[in-house]
């Protein structure tokens, strides 16, 4: 019962902080922010295995642990509600081409994160060629570049 | 789920639940900041806070920890004067509720003998030069969680003098 009640506590304190620490928290795995989850890793554990070095606690805490995330992944898929808290919401960031900077600020992310998104992704050089930067449930930046001129041509073409 | 699209983009985008979900997360980082200064204030396990003492007129005097965690050790140092040590011996006795919660792992000294007297467990330590105070030292360990009352009774033949005090023990 122990074992299962730690996991529960664990699984949500640790569901929490990270909702509280914000989208971009150890969202961009630099080398310091994988030491620092193998660290946090590390201190939990202690609290969560307790004495109990049997075999059985393990399969106890994993199951435990597996079913409340296959539990959340049902509630997410039924109640939208609870999965814009658990995860959150995607925000644009950059709406055609014009960054948007109180929106960056709260969100913690700055015109930097976008382009070096915008070079990973795309390759692109400048913001301008930057029509939309969205902040992903995931931390991520997706980015959506302006179309080619060429491609802008075949569009209207087309329409 | 309302699938707002931003001008051509096919997104879920919801600006009020994003600005409630800052201000939570505002919320939560002073929250953070309130646990470390809890905890360096010592109101989440040892520390200035959880330090304390508990002195009885007739010569004892207990330092204990307010707010213990579970299963982490922690010492109850018991001081006796010189004048409460009968026949150079000092009896003391740990309340059964006490030990119920915290368990004894280690005594210094080492008692010359532990009775079960009813509702306590009496330690007779032997007592070199009565002159002097007398310091023991119980290593605790917490084994349940939550509010109790310790008690620490010096038996000094006539009437007993008891220490008590209140303890948060945290999972």
């Amino acid at each position: 019962m122990d074992s299962v009640l730690r996991a529960v506590a664990i699984y949500g304190f640790l569901l929490l902080l990270f909702r509280i620490m914000g989208k971009r928290s150890l969202g961009q795995i630099t080398t310091f922010d994988l030491i620092l989850l193998l660290i946090i890793s590390e201190a939990v554990q202690n609290g969560m295995v307790g004495d109990g070095y049997s075999l059985t606690n393990a399969v106890v805490l994993v199951v435990t642990l597996m079913l409340i995330d296959l539990g959340l992944s049902l509630v997410k898929r039924h109640l939208p509600w609870a999965e814009r808290w658990i995860e959150g919401v995607p925000l644009v960031i950059v709406e055609r081409g014009r960054p948007l900077e109180d929106r960056m600020t709260r969100a913690r992310v700055d015109v930097g994160d976008v382009l070096a998104a915008a070079r990973m992704l795309h390759g692109l050089e400048r913001l301008e060629q930057v029509k939309y930067a969205v902040l992903e449930r995931s931390g991520d930046i997706s980015i959506v570049p302006w179309p080619a001129a060429g491609q802008v041509e075949r569009d209207r073409q087309v329409a | 789920m309302s699938v707002r699209g931003v001008d051509g983009l096919e997104i879920e985008q919801d600006l009020e639940f994003q600005r409630r979900s800052w201000t939570f997360q505002r919320a939560g980082w002073v929250v953070m900041i309130l646990v470390l200064v809890a905890a360096l204030a010592g109101l989440l396990g040892a520390g200035p806070l959880s330090s304390s003492t508990v002195t009885v007129p007739g010569g004892l005097r207990v330092e204990y920890q307010r707010f213990s965690r579970y299963q982490t050790p922690e010492t109850l140092v018991v001081h006796v004067d010189p004048a409460a040590v009968r026949d150079s011996a000092v009896r003391i006795g740990l309340d059964r509720d006490y030990l119920g919660v915290s368990k004894v792992e280690t005594v210094t000294p080492p008692p010359v003998s532990v009775r079960a007297d009813g509702s306590e467990l009496t330690y007779e330590f032997a007592v070199g030069r009565p002159d002097q105070p007398v310091m023991l030292t119980f290593v605790m360990q917490p084994e349940r969680l939550g509010f109790s009352w310790g008690r620490v009774v010096l038996h000094r033949g006539e009437a007993p003098e008891t220490a008590a005090f209140w303890r948060l023990v945290y999972p």
